[in-house]
């Protein structure tokens, strides 16, 4: 990679893309600003999100609409308790004709996968595109098949229903670049919605044709490149690193982020300060993403959850008491 | 005479009585209740829907149905227990005498079961009557009052295990009731009344025992003070010296009863002593050994109690009000004290208040320092490791900031000015952020005052923290133009005539 500061100039266009593509995705997402930033954000780091929130707040359409602005492929697969592994990375056919085997892929060959309930399948399972998600390749038969890029994985999971539900590891969670949590909109917000969804449809199935491609899936590589160089100070990492090392002996949290916390911290925020179209992180940047760049990576104590702390509020005890960089 | 009757200490007394109480329990229960029964079925006729009305009501009719019982008490202890029919009609005569006060004004009376059997057996006018209760009432007042309570005691306690064991025995859950007890399933109303009949049950089995200690603390009273015991001793012997041939008795009676007491003898005497002599024989009398004699006690008194009674005899005239002061003065000390007492802890509280509030409200320069986490959240003086306090700045701010970019040195020259302006923003505008606050934190709590500083400053800060970001974080210089407009607009912002 690249270790010289991005150009100005491809910063800017950067930005401008960034603007495009959230204008877009906002034609049908209505009320989620804050999803949709954190979700570009995880695109430009070429990260991957688990969004949890109860069904039905859009998170389908999201991922639709966000393929269609760049142009990009996009696929779902419902998690279920039986689900293989291969119905997601794909597997090889005995073909009687040539007498050999064909590989046949599974559906994880996309740019944009939608992994619907992903705590609703077995371990193994979750495990499989886990491994997906952190090689950017699937070996099928001893052949290894590299990914499309970009790929990108946003994962659900609904926070009420836990019966029958296979919560992911602590490890598996570790791979998420960010947790974003998905609420109800505003009433008006809601209202715009619900008329947007109903009038002149057929059905309620979800309508992206608003959504015009912005961009090419090579520009969006481009970005990413672009994401990885954008400058931060040590200043600034050290920073990050405090707050990631302070939630280790946090009292009320039993198990703090570990070092892919903050690589993932410094990572998303060079993408959230390219967002916001600088060329450089600020501690503004570490601080706006800690909390989805973290939350998922904290076990809190039992004491914490008896009280109904959850851990944003107690990421932001920590944010509060870790002091700002010198510079 | 079914008891012994001789003179006893009085819970000795009340013994007796409750022996005699279990003796009679069932004549004794039953003549409670010919009264009782009937005023609880008035009561509820009456209050269908109030059980707990209807309870205080027959509860205050107590006194009344004590008669029943006294009446079979006076009768038994000469051995004529009188059997339902004779109670039934001596009932109403029993119950109308009297009856107004006794659910007045001696209605409230802890010692009523003492007093009801002078009333009730003695007669007499109410005159006649209260004086002699003064009399009677002297030692006995005290463990009439304790019977009274002890029964109440235990009236609850029957009344409460009655009612748990109603609780315990009825079916709960089995009969597939939401709320998992059968009486649970009844109305407010109806478990009333089953705490109604639950109360009228206990009062019935303890009426008995409460009736007949009364009326042994009665009879011991008189055994005592008036040797009713020995009356009946000798009544005993006169009737069955009556039932003997009549000459022998009188011989009899004469040769018994004449030796043994001295005073009958001379009450047969024809002739009166005159008094002065009367008192002689009694001073001779009295000062046989057998009467007791002087006494010579040595103690210790405090004197105060000497003077205050020789004060009150130097005032015959004022004796009464003397002592009504003295005894105002006893209680008014002990209210005095407590009020005192809570006057200074009012004092102290008022004190250690208005200490903590001068601490609190006192300029920042007079509090005293504490090392506090939370007055070093209040007051930053270093913010992202500048330091903000005002003694840290040169005296002009902006002219300082213009050498050091002059000298070549313009990241400094940014951080001097930004952190002029934070200083100013918090020594002046009281400003309040934590050190945990990032460039964007700070410009936010001052576009949320924007109010106050006005919209150009707000702009002006924002820029400014622009050109510090870029300079701190991507060693990006700034402009000259940008730093010369900066020095030059920052006295009219942050300056000290700003």
């Amino acid at each position: 990679m690249n270790d010289s500061p991005a150009p100005g100039a491809e910063i800017a266009a950067a930005h401008d893309t960034a603007q495009a593509l959230r204008r877009e995705i906002a034609r049908v997402m209505v009320g989620q600003d804050e999803v949709i930033d954190q979700v570009l954000t995880a695109l430009f780091a070429a990260g991957h999100v688990l969004v949890e929130g109860v069904p039905g707040l859009g998170k389908t359409l999201l991922v639709r609409a966000l393929a269609r602005t760049f142009d990009g492929r996009f696929a779902r697969i419902q998690f279920t308790p039986d689900l293989m592994p291969s119905d997601i990375t794909g597997h090889a056919l005995y073909d009687m004709k040539a007498q050999t085997f064909k590989i046949r892929r599974g559906p994880v060959f996309t740019n944009l996968l939608l992994a619907d309930e992903i705590n609703r399948a077995p371990a193994k399972t979750q495990a499989a595109l886990l491994e997906v998600m952190q090689e950017q390749q699937v070996t099928i038969e001893g052949q290894a098949l590299p990914m499309d890029r970009p790929f990108m994985t946003l994962a659900t999971q609904n926070p009420i229903e836990q019966e029958g539900t296979y919560p992911l590891p602590e490890a598996q969670l570790d791979r998420f670049l960010l947790k974003v949590l998905i609420d109800y909109p505003g009433a008006d917000e809601e209202a715009e919605l619900v008329e947007r969804v109903t009038s002149g449809q057929v059905g309620d199935s979800l309508n992206v044709s608003a959504v015009s491609p912005v961009v090419d899936a090579e520009t969006i590589t481009r970005l990413q490149a672009t994401c990885a160089r954008v400058q931060v100070d040590r200043k600034v990492l050290e920073y990050a690193v405090a707050i990631v090392q302070k939630t280790r002996n946090w009292p009320g949290i039993t198990v703090g982020a570990g070092p892919r916390g903050g690589i993932a911290l410094v990572r998303a925020a060079r993408a959230a300060a390219l967002l916001n179209g600088h060329d450089f992180v600020t501690p503004d940047d570490i601080k706006q993403m800690a909390a989805p760049a973290l939350r998922h990576r904290l076990v809190l104590s039992p004491e914490m959850e008896i009280e109904g702390q959850t851990a944003d509020t107690v990421l932001a005890a920590v944010l509060e008491s870790v002091e700002a960089p010198r510079t | 005479m079914t008891a012994e009757v001789r003179p006893r200490l009085n819970w000795e007394a009340v013994d007796l009585g409750f022996a005699m109480g279990r003796r009679w329990w069932p004549r004794l229960v039953l003549a409670w209740t010919l009264a009782a029964l009937p005023a609880l079925v008035a009561a509820a006729l009456l209050l269908p829907g109030h059980p707990w009305w209807a309870l205080a009501l027959v509860w205050w009719g107590k006194p009344l149905y004590e008669r029943g019982p006294l009446h079979v008490l006076s009768r038994a202890l000469f051995g004529h227990l009188p059997p339902a029919g004779e109670l039934a009609r001596a009932m109403p005569g029993l119950l109308w005498r009297q009856a107004l006060g006794a659910l007045t004004v001696f209605r409230v009376d802890p010692a009523r079961s003492f007093n009801r059997p002078v009333a009730q057996l003695e007669g007499g006018s109410p005159r006649d009557r209260t004086a002699r209760l003064r009399t009677l009432q002297r030692t006995a007042h005290g463990a009439a009052s304790a019977l009274t309570l002890a029964c109440l005691a235990f009236e609850l306690i029957l009344w409460a295990g009655l009612l748990a064991l109603a609780w315990l025995l009825v079916p709960g859950g089995v009969l597939g009731l939401e709320s998992g007890s059968l009486l649970d399933e009844l109305s407010a109303t109806t478990r009333g009344w089953i705490m109604v009949l639950a109360a009228w049950a206990a009062m019935a089995a303890v009426a008995p025992f409460y009736v007949a200690g009364g009326f042994a603390l009665y009879l011991n009273r008189r055994s005592r003070l008036e040797g009713w015991d020995l009356e009946l001793a000798f009544r005993r012997l006169a009737s069955r010296i009556a039932g003997l041939r009549r000459p022998a008795a009188v011989v009899l009676a004469a040769a018994l009863v004449l030796p043994l007491s001295p005073a009958p003898a001379q009450a047969e005497e024809p002739h009166l002593l005159p008094p002065a002599e009367a008192r002689k024989i009694i001073d001779e009398v009295l000062a046989d050994p057998v009467f007791g004699g002087t006494e010579t006690v040595t103690g210790w008194y405090p004197k105060k109690r000497a003077t205050g009674a020789e004060e009150a005899a130097g005032q015959v005239d004022l004796d009464w009000l003397a002592r009504l002061l003295r005894a105002l003065s006893g209680a008014a000390e002990t209210l005095g004290f407590l009020a005192e007492l809570v006057m200074w802890l009012a004092a102290a509280a008022a004190a250690g208040l208005l200490v903590i509030w001068i601490l609190r409200h006192l300029p920042r320069g007079w509090r005293p320092r504490r090392r506090d986490k939370k007055a070093a959240r209040e007051i930053p003086q270093t913010l992202m490791g500048l330091d903000v306090r005002p003694e840290s700045l040169p005296g002009d701010p902006a002219a300082a900031a213009l050498a050091l970019w002059q000298a070549g040195r313009a990241r400094e020259a940014l951080s001097l000015l930004y952190r002029a302006s934070l200083a100013a923003l918090v020594d002046r505008h009281g400003l309040r952020l934590p050190a945990s606050a990032t460039e964007g934190d700070c410009l936010r709590a001052v576009r949320a005052m924007a109010g106050r500083l006005g919209a150009d400053t707000t702009d002006f800060f924002a820029a400014l923290t622009r050109l510090w970001q870029a300079a701190a974080y991507a060693h990006r210089e700034p402009a000259p133009a940008d730093m010369e407009n900066a020095c030059g607009r920052w006295p009219r912002h942050f300056g000290p005539q700003a």
